[in-house]
């Protein structure tokens, strides 16, 4: 795994204001951060960059969350995947662990907790 | 047999049906005299006997029969009347009570010598007089069997004033005498409180409902103004020291926002999670662990008392334990020097364990006693006021009910009673606590601590 300093972050979810700001958060501490608004996208930016870490919404529009975990999952086996929801449903949070999701977090989530999270999946 | 006459017919046609049947019987003698042979007086005086037996016998099995079936309508009627779960009282065509059962008598609060010859307004609340004797007086023009008031709030009045709701049901009996009203008085506090309960229930469920769409929906914009600020706060162009404070006030309230929309969402969670048969004890210790208890040194001090031998109950053990931390921090924040937490049989309830957390902090102020477990209402300066709440929708999730006592400045005890294993989980196959599946390797951080 490379170093947390130059690790690539690939943030997905449908709130752009959300994706633009915690990009620019996370490129201030150090990492190399990209974001997507949509699964297609998100797809695309797994296949041709493959990311050392993937945080994603999971109520994204269609349910796609899970299907983006599960093709993390299916080309880069170890790569940390960390699902956020601000839906309370239990069977999203599953589905996206069975998946082979490593970490669920309800949304809000802090931009201190989202550093210290980020930065023990990728120690 | 008296008594039989008594009820029966009228004195006036028992005494012509009587001088009739004696003219019957003299032709009936008459007939038979001139059949036989005469100057047979012992014959004569042989069959008349014999007639005379006959006809007196016939007649005495009849009345005797009739007799036996009486006494016995007459005690069954007796029996329902003394033993039934409604107050009767029976009353006159001018409303005065001829008759009140063990029952009416209890519910009234009044011996039945008191109340025979009484108007039956003595047990109508004084309000309702007017309207009462009004609907007395059009009953009577056209009585029929029917429930009371109907849609109307109807209320009994006690010996001592007091009051209770009733459902009424009446009944009209038609005797010699005139009409007999008979009124069955039920008590229907018990039910009318479920009822509400229930209501309120239902209203909280669909608040809470509304409230977690709400905070759901608050929880992107949240997330994007907390991360604009941190950005603006991180940003290297020199903020003024007056907008950095400024922000910095905006960010704690932003926070503060978040953890209500947090707490909203796991109250309005959307099924009840698994449950498993978990030792209560386990559930104390792992709590006292989350919020520290073990490490904290110093000022404050943890004191257990835990039952090793309690049964296990059915919980969703991390719901459980929200409910311990929630209550351990509130002791601490009450500025306890000494939080006591114990585990026992629940006292008078077989089948129940009770949890107690004790402090000796600042204790609850008379007024706020009551509102505790309202959601919103908090004492904290940076308090969501769900917290209680919460805890207490948790525990009464799980079959229990959640208490306090506390006297201001002299610490507080929230009591928790629990249905152990027997009492919640008949038929259910209970798991024991080893086969609770293994958590997932990476801590589940928040989604596991604040339910989901």
């Amino acid at each position: 795994m490379p170093m947390a300093a130059q690790a690539k972050i690939l943030i997905v979810d449908d709130e752009r204001d959300l994706v633009d700001a915690y990009v620019r958060l996370l490129e201030r501490s150090g990492y190399r951060c990209t974001g997507a608004f949509d699964a297609n996208q998100a797809i695309q930016m797994i296949d041709a960059e493959s990311p050392d870490l993937v945080i994603t919404d999971l109520s994204l529009p269609d349910n796609s969350g899970v299907e983006i975990v599960r093709r993390v999952r299916a080309k880069l086996p170890v790569t940390p995947i960390i699902v956020m929801s601000g839906h309370n449903t239990p069977g999203l949070h599953e589905a996206a662990l069975a998946a082979g999701a490593h970490l669920s977090l309800l949304k809000p989530v802090s931009i201190a907790e989202l550093r210290r999270v980020i930065g023990e999946a990728l120690a | 047999m008296n008594r039989l006459f008594n009820d029966r017919g009228h004195p006036i046609g028992l005494a012509l049906f009587y001088v009739f049947g004696c003219f019957v019987w003299l032709a009936i003698c008459v007939r038979v005299l001139s059949l036989l042979p005469p100057h047979s007086w012992a014959l004569n005086v042989c069959v008349n006997t014999l007639l005379v037996y006959l006809v007196v016998s016939h007649y005495t099995k009849r009345i005797r029969i009739l007799d036996a079936a009486q006494e016995e309508a007459l005690l069954r009627a007796r029996g329902y009347f003394e033993s039934s779960v409604e107050g009767i009282i029976s009353a006159d065509g001018a409303g005065r009570i001829r008759q009140v059962n063990p029952r009416g008598q209890e519910l009234f609060g009044y011996d039945e010598s008191e109340l025979v010859g009484q108007p039956i307004e003595v047990l109508v609340p004084q309000r309702f007089h007017y309207r009462h004797e009004a609907h007395r007086d059009g009953f009577f023009k056209a009585p029929r069997s029917r429930m009371m008031g109907r849609g109307m709030e109807i209320a009994g009045r006690r010996k001592d004033g007091s009051e209770f709701p009733a459902e009424i049901s009446l009944n009209v009996v038609h005797s010699r005498r005139g009409e007999l009203i008979i009124a069955f008085v039920a008590d229907i506090s018990e039910r009318l409180a479920m009822e509400r309960e229930a209501r309120r229930n239902e209203t909280v469920d669909a608040l809470a409902a509304v409230a977690a769409g709400v905070a759901h929906e608050l929880n992107n914009p949240l997330a994007v103004m907390a991360a604009r600020i941190e950005l603006m706060l991180a940003s290297d162009q020199d903020l003024s020291a007056e907008t950095r404070e400024d922000m910095l006030v905006l960010q704690k309230n932003i926070e503060r926002a978040s953890r209500i929309s947090h707490s909203m969402l796991s109250v309005a969670r959307q099924r009840p999670g698994v449950r498993y048969a978990i030792d209560i004890n386990v559930a104390v210790e792992e709590a006292m662990l989350m919020v520290g208890a073990e490490a904290r040194g110093g000022m404050l001090r943890y004191e257990t008392n835990l039952d090793r031998l309690l049964p296990e109950v059915m919980a969703e053990r991390t719901s459980l334990e929200q409910v311990l931390i929630n209550l351990i921090l509130n002791a601490r924040d009450a500025g306890a020097r000494l939080i006591r937490i114990q585990t026992a049989p629940a006292p008078g309830r077989a089948g129940y364990l009770q949890l107690s957390v004790s402090d000796d902090g600042s204790g609850i102020k008379s007024d706020a006693l009551g509102k505790l477990f309202r959601p919103f209402f908090t004492t904290k300066p940076k308090g969501t006021g769900l917290g209680l709440w919460l805890s207490q929708r948790i525990v009464q999730d799980h079959g229990g009910s959640i208490a306090v006592e506390s006297v201001a400045g002299k610490g507080a005890t929230f009591m928790i009673t629990l249905p152990t294993i027997d009492e919640s989980s008949a038929g259910d196959v209970a798991l024991p606590a080893g086969d609770e599946p293994p958590p997932p390797q990476v801590p589940a951080a928040r989604s596991n601590q604040s339910g989901r």
